[in-house]
C-alpha cells in the first residue's frame, strides 16, 4: 500500500476537514507520519483550498472559485486572479456531510451542495464565482443561483455563467470567441487588469509547462508496472488546478524527482462521470488493481496543451472547445473513441465505467465502449453509485466486479 | 401495477378525433413515401421543423411518438429493450422510447402500424444525454445525425415578461449572440439538407411557412385566451392536450393553420351555446408538467364528484405564448432563430417559466396548481406567494413505476378538499 493510500485511511479520523473552519491549528492535521514532501504539499494544496486562497489573498490577489472544468483557467490567470476549481464533496466538513437527500431546487446531488455550502457561507474565501457549463445540472444550478441573488436569498457575490458550445462547427467556434471575449470582460471588472495578450501569452506558456509536467507524470502511470497510482494523480491534478502556476510546477517537478516505488496491480481504466473523491480511488486501489488512467476532468482530462497561436485567445479557445471530450455534452463517438484509446494507451486490462446516479450522460456511451474494447479484449465494467462515492459495502461490491471480469466468478 | 388505465377518455369536441384520424392518414401517406425512397426525419420537438417543412420533408416528433407509445401502455417493453442492449432505461425517457421500439423489433404490437425508419435525426443539445441517444439511433438506422447548437443565455439580468417582448422585440429580449449561433445553425442545416436530399430551399416557400406558423399560433392564442376568461369552462386540459399538441407538429402548414382556427370556432360555439365540460364548476386546476399520455382520462375524475377541473396544460399555454415571431421587415431565417433560441426556457428556466406560470394561472383564474415531475421551486415559491395552492408530485409521465392513478387520484382529492376548495370558495362568496 503507498503511502498515500494509508496517508487517505489516516484522513477519516483527523477531525473535520472543514475548509470554512479556521479555529483548528494546522498541527492538528500534522499527526500523520510524514510521507513524501510533495505528497504532503499536494494533499494539502487539495484538502484546504481555502488556505491557498488565503495565502494569495494575503498577498493582496483576489480568487476566483471555478466550477467545472470547462472554463479557460489561463485567461483568469492571465487578469491576475487565482482561479482555483471548486470541488463540491470538499467544501462541507466532516461534520456535515454531503446525505444527497431530497433538493428543493431538484439539482443533481453535486450543484446542491455547493449551493449549500455557498449559502452556509463556507465560501467566503472566493472574491467571485464563474461556472462553466460542463453539464447542464451546472446550467440548471446557474438558472436557480441568478433566481436566488434577484430574490436577496444567497451571499453577494460576483458571478460568471461561462457558456462553453461543443460541437465541432465553425458556428461554435465563432461563438466561443464571442463568449471569451465577454468573460475577458468580466475578469477585467473583477481585476482591475484585463487579460490582454501579452499576459495572455505568458499564461499560456505557463499553462503548457504544466502539461509537460503533468504529461511526464502519465508517463509513470503508463509504465509496467505503474511508477503512479490513481490516488496520488489525483491529488496531484487536484493541487494542480489549485495552485499557482509557480508552485503547481514545483510540487509536480518534486513529484517527478521523487516518484512513489512502483505499484504491481491489476491495471484498471476509469470512465464515467467526473469524480475527486479519493475514497473511491483508494477502495479499488486498496484492493490491490492500480489506476492507470481516467477519462474524466477531476484527472487525465483536466490538462492538454493550448495551441500557441497569433492571437492567444484563439489557441486558448481551441483547446476548451475541441480538447478531450467529458462525458457529458460531447457525441458518442468522439468520446468512445477517446475513452477506447486512452485506455489502450495506458495498458488498462479492465476498464471500470463510473456513473453516479444523477448523471445522464456517461451510460450511453456503454454499448459502443463496450464493443469496441471487447475488439481489444478488454472488459468493461459498469457501476452506478450514489454521489459522492458509496458506502464501503458498494465499494467492495466494486472490486468484486472487476475481479470477476478479469478472471471469471471463481478467479 | 397495473400498466393500463382504469379511465376511457370521453371526447369533447369534434376536431379532436378529427385531428387524431388525420394523423393516422398522414402517418400511413409517409409510410408510402418513405417506402417510395422518400427522405423522412425524426425530430426532437425543440429543432427547427419549419426548415423541413420549407423542403417538404416529412418528419414525425420524437416526444409525440413516445406519447403515443405510451398511450398504447407499450413504454415498458421499450424501456426493457433499451435496457437489453446496454443503455439506460431510466434517462431521457421521454426522447428514448422510439429507439427502444426500435430496437425491440415487434412490428406487430407497434402503434398506428408503426414508425418508418428515419433517413435525417435531429435535435438541439439541450440536455446531457440527448446528442448520445441521438447518435445511438443513428448507429441503428443508418440515419444521418444533425445535432444543432444550444447556447445558454449568461446575463444576470433577464426580462421576465418574454411572452410580451418575444413576438415583436425578439432581437432586443434575446440579444444578438445566441441569434447568431442559432442564425449560422440554420443556414448550415439547409445547406445540408438540401446537399443530402437534392431538394432545394426555396426564400419564398419558407416565408411563407413562416406566416402560416404565426397565423397558426395566432389562433392558438384566441383559443387560450377564451378558455381562461369562461367560467365554468367550455373544454378541459385533457382535451387540449391532444388538440394543441398534434397540430403543432403540422406547423407551418394550411392544414396546421386551418386546423387551429377550427378549434378556436368549436370551442367558441360551446362557450356561446354555454356549454360547459363542467357545469359544476367550483375548482379551477392548473396541469404543470408533461400529459398522462397513458391515461388522459384521468384528468376528469374530478369534475363531477368534486367540481374540479382541469382548465390549463403547457400544451396549449406554450402554443399560445412561445411560437408566435414576426419578422417585422427583419430576416426570416433570423426570425426563425429567434424562435428556436429560447425554445424550452420559457418552461424550464426559472426565471421565465415562473412568472408565466403566475400570469397563465391568474388568466385561467385557476384556484390550484398539481405539478408533475417538474423542476417547480420557483414556480411554486411564485404562485402560493400569490395565494394559490400547489400539489408537488416527484414522478416521470412515461414510466409507471413511478406513478399510479389510484394513489396519485388520491392524492388529487385530499389537496382538492383540503387546500384547493376552502380557498376557492372563500373567493367566490
Ligand atoms: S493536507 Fe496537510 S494540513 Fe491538511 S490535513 Fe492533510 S496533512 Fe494536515
Ligand atoms: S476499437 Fe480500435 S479503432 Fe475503435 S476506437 Fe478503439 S482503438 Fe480506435
Amino acid at each position: 500500500m503507498s503511502a498515500s493510500t494509508d496517508l487517505l485511511s489516516a484522513l477519516r479520523v483527523e477531525g473535520p476537514l472543514a475548509t470554512n473552519d479556521n479555529s483548528l491549528p494546522e498541527e492538528e492535521f500534522r499527526l500523520l507520519p510524514g510521507p513524501a514532501d510533495w505528497l504532503d504539499r499536494a494533499t494539502h494544496a487539495y484538502r484546504h483550498p481555502d488556505a491557498v486562497a488565503r495565502e494569495w489573498r494575503e498577498g493582496g490577489g483576489r480568487v476566483v472559485g471555478v466550477l467545472g472544468h470547462d472554463v479557460p483557467r489561463e485567461l483568469v490567470l492571465a487578469a491576475g486572479l487565482l482561479p482555483i476549481r471548486l470541488a463540491p464533496a470538499r467544501l462541507l466538513s466532516n461534520d456535515a456531510p454531503v446525505v444527497g437527500g431530497d433538493s428543493p431546487l431538484q439539482l443533481t446531488p453535486d450543484c446542491q451542495a455547493f449551493l449549500d455550502a455557498l449559502l452556509a457561507g463556507a465560501l467566503g474565501w472566493i472574491d467571485a464565482l464563474v461556472i462553466g457549463r460542463d453539464s447542464e445540472s451546472h446550467t440548471k444550478l446557474f438558472y436557480g443561483l441568478r433566481e436566488l441573488l434577484a430574490m436577496g436569498e444567497a451571499p453577494r457575490l460576483d458571478l460568471c455563467f461561462y457558456d462553453l458550445v461543443r460541437l465541432p462547427t465553425e458556428a461554435s467556434a465563432r461563438y466561443n470567441r464571442v463568449r471569451t471575449r465577454q468573460f475577458a470582460e468580466v475578469l477585467a471588472t473583477w481585476s482591475g487588469a484585463a487579460p490582454w495578450q501579452d499576459a495572455m501569452r505568458a499564461s499560456v506558456a505557463a499553462s503548457n509547462a504544466t502539461t509537460t509536467l503533468l504529461e511526464e507524470l502519465a508517463d509513470l502511470r503508463r509504465a509496467r508496472p505503474a511508477g503512479l497510482g490513481g490516488v496520488d494523480a489525483l491529488l496531484l491534478d487536484g493541487a494542480a488546478m489549485t495552485l499557482a502556476p509557480g508552485a503547481t510546477q514545483d510540487l509536480l517537478t518534486a513529484a517527478l524527482a521523487d516518484p512513489p516505488p512502483p505499484r504491481p496491480g491489476r491495471r484498471v481504466f476509469v470512465s464515467g462521470s467526473p469524480h475527486d473523491d479519493l475514497a473511491l480511488a483508494g477502495a479499488i486501489e486498496g484492493a490491490g488493481y492500480v489506476i492507470v488512467g481516467e477519462d474524466h476532468d477531476w484527472g487525465d482530462r483536466s490538462f492538454a496543451v493550448v495551441p500557441e497561436t497569433a492571437d492567444p485567445l484563439d489557441g486558448l479557445v481551441d483547446r476548451y472547445h475541441l480538447g478531450p471530450p467529458g462525458a457529458a455534452r460531447t457525441g458518442l463517438d468522439e468520446r468512445a473513441r477517446y475513452t477506447c484509446h486512452q485506455a489502450l494507451a495506458r495498458g488498462a486490462e479492465v476498464v471500470l465505467q463510473l456513473c453516479f446516479d444523477h448523471d445522464e450522460s456517461p451510460e450511453w456511451e456503454f454499448p459502443d465502449l463496450r464493443d469496441r474494447l471487447a475488439a481489444h479484449g478488454v472488459p468493461v465494467v459498469r457501476a452506478r453509485l450514489p454521489w459522492p462515492g458509496g458506502d464501503p459495502g458498494s465499494l467492495a461490491r466494486l472490486a468484486q466486479d472487476l475481479s470477476t471480469a478479469l478472471d471469471g466468478p471463481d478467479g | 401495477m397495473a400498466e393500463g388505465s382504469a379511465f376511457t377518455r370521453r371526447s369533447e369536441l369534434a376536431i379532436t378525433g378529427e385531428i387524431v384520424a388525420h394523423q393516422r392518414e398522414w402517418l400511413a401517406e409517409v409510410r408510402d413515401q418513405v417506402a417510395g425512397g422518400e427522405p423522412f426525419a425524426l425530430l426532437s420537438a425543440d429543432a427547427p421543423h419549419e426548415i423541413y417543412r420549407a423542403f417538404d420533408i416529412p418528419y414525425v416528433v420524437v416526444q409525440w411518438w413516445s406519447s403515443v407509445i405510451a398511450a398504447r401502455q407499450r413504454a415498458p417493453q421499450c424501456l426493457a429493450a433499451l435496457r437489453a442492449a446496454g443503455y439506460p432505461d431510466d434517462r431521457e425517457q421521454y426522447s428514448a422510447l422510439g429507439l427502444g421500439e426500435l430496437l425491440l423489433d415487434d412490428p406487430s404490437g407497434t402503434p398506428w402500424g408503426g414508425l418508418p425508419v428515419p433517413t435525417i435525426l435531429s435535435a438541439p443539445t439541450t440536455s446531457d444525454g440527448i446528442r448520445k441517444l441521438f447518435e445511438a439511433w443513428s448507429t441503428h438506422t443508418g440515419a444521418a445525425f444533425y445535432p444543432i447548437e444550444h447556447a445558454v443565455d449568461p446575463r444576470l439580468d433577464l426580462p421576465r415578461d418574454w411572452w410580451e417582448r418575444l413576438p415583436h422585440h425578439w432581437d432586443e429580449c434575446l440579444g444578438p449572440e445566441r441569434l447568431d449561433l442559432m442564425a449560422d445553425e440554420l443556414r448550415g442545416l439547409i445547406g445540408v439538407l438540401a446537399a443530402t436530399t437534392g431538394r432545394s430551399f426555396s426564400e419564398a416557400r419558407f416565408a411563407e411557412v413562416m406566416a402560416l406558423a404565426n397565423e397558426h399560433a395566432e389562433w392558438n392564442r384566441k383559443t387560450r385566451d377564451l378558455i381562461a376568461a369562461t367560467v365554468p369552462v367550455p373544454v378541459s386540459a385533457a382535451e387540449t392536450m391532444t388538440a394543441a399538441m398534434i397540430p403543432q407538429w403540422h406547423r407551418g402548414s394550411e392544414w396546421g393553420r386551418d386546423t387551429a382556427r377550427r378549434f378556436y370556432d368549436e370551442v367558441a360555439a360551446r362557450r356561446d351555446a354555454s356549454q360547459s365540460v363542467c357545469p359544476s364548476e367550483r375548482v379551477r386546476l392548473m396541469w404543470l408538467g408533461r400529459a398522462l399520455w397513458s391515461s388522459l382520462g384521468f384528468y376528469r375524475q374530478f369534475e363531477e364528484a368534486h367540481g374540479a377541473v382541469f382548465v390549463w396544460s403547457m400544451y396549449l399555454g406554450v402554443a399560445a405564448d412561445a411560437y408566435l415571431r414576426y419578422p417585422d421587415g427583419r430576416d426570416p431565417l433570423r426570425t426563425l432563430a429567434a424562435r428556436f433560441v429560447p425554445m424550452g426556457e420559457e418552461i424550464r428556466m426559472p426565471s421565465w417559466s415562473a412568472p408565466w406560470h403566475l400570469k397563465e394561472a391568474q388568466l385561467h383564474q385557476v384556484d390550484g396548481v398539481v405539478s408533475f415531475g417538474e423542476d417547480d421551486y420557483f414556480s411554486t415559491r411564485l404562485l402560493e406567494a400569490a395565494g394559490i395552492p400547489v400539489l408537488s408530485v416527484r414522478a416521470t409521465n412515461v414510466d409507471r413505476r413511478t406513478w399510479d392513478e389510484a394513489s396519485l387520484g388520491a392524492l388529487l382529492v385530499e389537496f382538492i378538499e383540503e387546500q384547493v376548495r376552502p380557498r376557492a370558495e372563500r373567493l367566490r362568496a
